[in-house]
């Protein structure tokens, strides 16, 4: 049933916060407004606040401006669909032999709590995305600054024996040496 | 920006990718043969091999033993067509390393024989190892028109079995190189027999078909799409275009084709090696002598020296966690 045009106050653009606009989204989906927020609902707004505020300063201390980031998509998103678009689904198809790329997605949901190999796939996703868009020098030295911060995660999971022989590790510095291959412009 | 940076900091990339593997290399050993339970666990252990002894090829340097020993571990799961590669590659770094790569005048007669009689010994494992594996590859036709000559390989529809063959196409350049260059030193020393002499000239024709195999590969191989596959081409277009061509001269329009299909992987794939690589052939250096491979200066190392050892994989876990 057609409920007629939305007040003008339903259409106005608010100045909030992601953890808010996240839970009026979800409010009104489920046609609830009244109903406030769950909590595990603000912890993952706000995680992924902190992420995005995170990679907000990677990219200003890089120089880069807004204009990279898509209106739908963030830079971080764009990264790791150019990754897994180039490597996880294009291995599968061609070769008979099974490869571990078919397995990084889930891989990367697994490493969810240190990150580490979800920000190696993101920095291999940003120099590709460099290198589509002709070496764009201001994305690729974002993405050698990804690529510090995942080396340094990787120096960290390293220290512990029992994450080191795990197998996100191994793919973690299978993917860096590919990096390197890739991308990397600074020696390090 | 990709095409100006300097060889400098292109083949620093090399030197850490290298060091990278070498890490992969000390995680290996520290995962042990317990990672060789799960289907994933080997996955990663062959992924890992292929740049393993990539490495060793590169750095003119022994297969690590870990490797060896988890290889032979790995077979009792499953048997794949590159365990005999592997094998063959094994020993190929061993001969590698304990030679030198460029042989003198002084070189005993018997150390070049004895670097000829293994080098054969290699080739008989490497055409035993092809006529196992899959299809026969075509027979590329040389002729003057380059681009219709390399459109021909259409007989390796796994793309993983076809980077396999360029792979042993590879070694099989390597070895034949190495053969050619101790049989021209017995020939200057006027020691070489006939039966040698017509060797070096069967040697010569099958180190150019094998380039224009390789050649043959790379339109359906770079059709696919794939960056992996792209990636997995550099170094056997490398080893077809790095030919000296006082040990065999291929024609100048092929050289200049991988050349281009390297340009190619490197500015429309994005692959940055690809273009350290067009650099270093185009000054007819030698990749191996820049990342600072053994024995690259010119053979300096004889057969008194000691044979250098695979470096321990702990030395480079012991570094990044310092």
């Amino acid at each position: 049933m057609c409920e007629g045009y939305r007040t003008e106050s339903e259409v106005l653009f608010r100045e909030s916060g992601k953890a808010s606009s996240a839970s009026g989204i979800r409010g009104r989906r489920s046609g609830s407004t009244s109903l406030p927020p769950s909590k595990s609902d603000l912890d993952q707004s706000t995680q992924r606040a902190a992420e995005a505020a995170e990679f907000a300063h990677q990219l200003a201390s890089c120089g880069l401006t807004p204009q990279y980031a898509s209106p739908t998509e963030s830079m971080e998103d764009q990264a790791l669909c150019f990754f897994f678009s180039r490597y996880a689904t294009s291995s599968q198809p061609i070769n008979h032999q099974p490869s571990f790329y078919t397995h990084l997605p889930k891989m990367c949901q697994d490493s969810a709590e240190d990150h580490t190999l979800k920000r190696i796939v993101f920095a291999i996703g940003l120099g590709g995305l460099a290198a589509r868009r002709g070496g764009d020098p201001k994305l690729l030295i974002a993405a050698d600054a990804a690529y510090n911060n995942a080396l340094r995660l990787t120096n960290h999971v390293l220290c512990e024996r029992e994450t080191a022989i795990s197998d996100q590790t191994l793919v973690g510095v299978l993917l860096l040496g590919l990096y390197e291959v890739f991308y990397s412009i600074s020696p390090l | 920006m990709m095409g100006q940076t300097d060889v400098g900091s292109k083949l620093q990339s090399s030197r850490s990718w290298l060091g990278h593997i070498q890490g992969a290399s000390a995680l290996l050993e520290l995962r042990g043969e317990a990672q060789m339970q799960t289907a994933l666990g080997r996955q990663l252990f062959e992924q890992l091999r292929s740049q393993i002894l990539l490495r060793c090829s590169l750095m003119r340097c022994p297969t690590p033993a870990t490797i060896v020993l988890l290889s032979g571990v790995c077979k009792e799961y499953r048997t794949s067509p590159a365990d005999g590669l592997a094998s063959i590659s094994n020993e190929l770094g061993q001969l590698r390393s304990e030679r030198p790569f460029r042989p003198k005048l002084l070189d005993s007669e018997f150390l070049d024989r004895d670097v000829i009689r293994r080098c054969s010994t290699l080739g008989f494992k490497l055409e035993a190892w092809r006529s196992q594996t899959s299809a026969a590859p075509p027979q590329a036709v040389v002729g003057v028109e380059v681009l219709q000559k390399y459109a021909t390989d259409n007989h390796h529809n796994d793309i993983w079995t076809a980077g396999l063959h360029n792979r042993h196409r590879g070694m099989v350049i390597i070895v034949e190189e190495l053969a050619i260059t101790r049989l021209l030193n017995l020939q200057r020393k006027r020691l070489a027999t006939t039966a040698e002499v017509l060797q070096l000239h069967d040697l010569r024709h099958n180190i150019v078909q094998q380039v224009n195999k390789i050649c043959a590969s790379v339109p359906r191989l770079l059709e696919s799409g794939s960056i992996e596959v792209a990636r997995n081409l550099l170094w056997p277009l490398y080893m077809a275009a790095q030919l000296d061509p006082e040990t065999v001269r291929c024609d100048g329009a092929t050289r200049d084709w991988v050349l281009g299909r390297l340009r190619f992987i490197g500015y429309e794939r994005g692959i940055r090696q690809a273009l350290l690589l067009v650099e270093v052939l185009s000054k007819r250096q030698e990749v191996s002598d820049l990342l600072g491979g053994s024995h690259s200066g010119g053979g300096a190392e004889c057969m008194d020296e000691e044979p250098p050892v695979a470096e321990p994989c702990s030395v480079w876990l012991r570094s990044i966690t310092n």
